[in-house]
């Protein structure tokens, strides 16, 4: 126990030179793996990603590879794995991985104040993506998520703290909010909190359409927050398209709006959407999903979004809204508000129990849904009502444990005490 | 007359050299090929295999040498091959399989297509084993669920050989033109063979969705998606936002 204590409170630079260690050694162990066994460790986007590089070496279009719906960046960031080996993704997305570290920690600090470095919070909660099974099996199976993961922390490290001074700072993070849009969509829910974040720090509950336009109305950091995101967002997007045309607005963006997938997936929707196929005109389902997932994302905005202290809580809590109630949902998701998680996990003031027993209900309830789906698509039983059910406890579970987060979130908690005992020692 | 005795001469010459290369051909041409087509695994995700064996006194294994067979599978509208799994296996020389259609991988079966995938491998010992991962789409869900049947029929089988000796059979239909394998765009000729099917045809029964259930499940997710959304709109209204000074030096000077 106690070397464990000595190894958690070594500096951080030991560890992410083991976070990069357990990386490389799965990625190690995946091509052991996918020689050895038929279910393979590397995921099937990875070879999605490295075809389409593969055509773009070619000097053709990454979306000749079926099913590439993202952005042509991504293709032309895996070109080395034709040159270099085929695992230089992998190690890439590891690197994401370690930079999303050193990010995490350098924002927990700002948040806590300079008091906070003479503890370890800041990096315990790194520890929360570094160690993290979910975020190391993403990345060691090749997908590129920990890329838009980065690039969204990178924003509000920059927009939150100084490492950059002056409008500087506003224009870097608009110009990597509007990468994060152009990599991967979902981020565009941030650029309203983001906005407000920089405008007045409390927005009363009560006010007239004329006080709303005024707390709307840019000051000069807005103004660059947001001309800089909307200016990058539409060159990289109109570059593209001069590129690849029609084909890279379908796949990349028009493809996941309309998408309707009835294949089995984690959504309390996955039923309805199969059921539904061919049956209606006018989705009133989905509709009034998409109308209440809206009103939550602007009261979040409102009510976190607009001082930047809550800010990342508000942009957690979107993340989790967004994932919940979309109409697909893959385990992948998760890595998206998990990524936000470790800035906000300092601040929920609860038992160690209490977060067990949520961690626990959250778990439990993807076992299930995940051992439904294991019957039918691998031993193909007609359970279908059941990953229903399955899917729908899953629903309740990722609204009760943010109903409890956001009911124990406290600003400036830092794990209640901070570092006591360490400073003892100290 | 001994102009006579020597045409009589020449044509029983003529005639035993031609009975001669009819026996050798016929020899050579009597296939005798026995095909096991069977499917393995279980769910959605599933591999047929092929156990294919030509002849079986290996006196005349000689025959295949270097030969190689080809399959052409088609694939009813609710079974696919997936052209960038062959594309990995084949670049992984495990396998050399090519889809002849394009192949859309996300369609439900109804709004699909039967399609092809060529498979070769050559023979050694008269013997070749052969396979293909194949996967199931989702049909549309139908009153009372229950199972769809996917029925795959047997392979049409070619053979290919490096020399001449396939042209000498004359119980081979004419010559069929497709890709030599899978690594390459170059075409070769192939000859049909018949062949006895020692299984019977195969049949993937996959699980559809209950469409009676649908109002039900209209309503049970609506409603679960209503209450839950209501459930975090009050939580997010009614929470008051605590807010402590971060401070562990205070909390150590309790401690002292």
């Amino acid at each position: 126990m106690h070397e464990l204590l000595e190894f958690i409170n070594l500096p951080l630079p030991y560890h992410l030179v083991a976070g990069l260690f357990i990386r490389l050694s799965l990625i190690i162990y995946g091509d052991f793996h996918d020689k050895t066994y038929d279910l393979p460790y590397t995921d099937i986007d990875y070879s999605v990603f490295t075809d389409a590089a593969r055509h773009v070496l070619h000097g053709q279009s990454p979306y000749k590879r079926q099913t590439y719906r993202y952005s042509p960046l991504l293709s032309y960031l895996l070109v080395p794995n034709m040159i270099l080996g085929k695992d230089f993704g992998k190690i890439l997305f590891s690197i994401f991985d370690i930079f999303i570290t050193i990010a995490v920690k350098k924002l927990v600090e700002h948040q806590l104040g300079p008091k906070s470095i003479a503890t370890n919070i800041p990096m315990y909660c790194s520890f929360l993506w570094l160690y993290n099974p979910l975020s190391i099996g993403i990345s060691t199976r090749g997908n590129a998520d920990s890329v838009s993961c980065f690039t969204i922390i990178l924003s509000l490290l920059f927009l939150q703290t100084d490492v950059v001074k002056g409008l500087k700072k506003y224009a870097l993070s608009g110009f990597l909010l509007g990468l994060s849009i152009h990599l991967r969509l979902y981020p565009l829910v941030y650029s309203f909190p983001m906005y407000l974040s920089l405008g007045v720090t409390k927005i009363p509950r009560k006010i007239t359409m004329k006080e709303g336009l005024l707390i709307l109305w840019p000051n000069l950091k807005q103004l660059t927050l947001a001309m800089s995101c909307i200016a990058t967002l539409f060159i990289l997007t109109y570059g593209m398209w001069e590129l690849y045309g029609y084909e890279f607005l379908y796949e990349t963006y028009l493809y996941h709006a309309s998408r309707i997938d009835i294949r089995h997936n984690f959504s309390v929707l996955f039923y309805y959407s199969y059921l539904s196929m061919n049956q209606v005109t006018f989705d009133i389902v989905k509709n009034v999903t998409n109308l209440f997932k809206a009103v939550i994302l602007f009261l979040l905005s409102i009510k976190y979004g607009a001082d930047p202290r809550t800010l990342p809580f508000a942009m957690f809590c979107q993340t989790v809204v967004i994932v919940a109630f979309n109409s697909v949902m893959t385990s992948q998701y998760f890595v998206w508000f998990l990524s936000l998680l470790p800035l906000v996990a300092h601040s929920f003031k609860m038992s160690r129990r209490k977060a067990m027993l949520l961690a626990l209900i959250w778990m439990t309830a993807q076992g299930a849904w995940l051992f439904y789906a294991y019957l039918l698509e691998f031993k193909g039983r007609e359970v279908f009502f059941l990953i229903w059910l399955k899917g729908v406890v899953f629903f309740c579970s990722n609204i009760f444990v943010l109903v409890q987060l956001l009911g124990s979130y406290t600003i400036g908690y830092g794990f209640g005490v901070g570092q006591v005992s360490h400073l003892k020692t100290q | 007359m001994l102009r006579d005795t020597k045409n009589i001469k020449l044509y029983f010459s003529l005639i035993v050299l031609l009975s001669c290369i009819g026996y050798i051909s016929a020899s050579a041409c009597d296939f005798n090929v026995k095909l096991k087509q069977v499917l393995k695994n279980q769910g959605f995700h599933r591999n047929i295999t092929y156990g294919i064996v030509f002849n079986s006194d290996e006196d005349q294994c000689w025959l295949y040498k270097d030969c190689v067979v080809g399959l052409d599978q088609t694939l009813p509208h609710g079974v696919y091959a997936n052209p960038d799994e062959l594309s990995t296996l084949r670049r992984l020389k495990k396998l050399n399989a090519v889809p002849k259609n394009r192949i859309n991988t996300e369609l439900p079966a109804e709004h699909s297509y039967p399609t092809t995938t060529y498979i070769t491998e050559r023979i050694k010992d008269c013997k070749v084993y052969m396979w293909l991962p194949v996967h199931a789409r989702y049909h549309l869900a139908m009153p009372g669920g229950g199972m769809a049947r996917n029925t795959i029929g047997p392979p049409k089988l070619y053979l290919r050989c490096p020399d001449q000796r396939l042209d000498m059979c004359g119980k081979t239909g004419a010559p069929v033109t497709f890709l030599c394998n899978g690594g390459s765009k170059d075409k070769c000729s192939w000859k049909e063979l018949p062949y006895t099917l020692l299984t019977d045809t195969l049949v993937w029964p996959i699980p559809v969705g209950n469409m009676e259930h649908y109002h039900a499940i209209s309503v049970g997710t609506a409603l679960v998606i209503a209450v839950g959304s209501l459930y975090l709109i009050k939580a997010v209204h009614e929470h008051k936002l605590v807010t402590m000074s971060f401070n562990p030096y205070s909390s150590l000077r309790r401690e002292r």
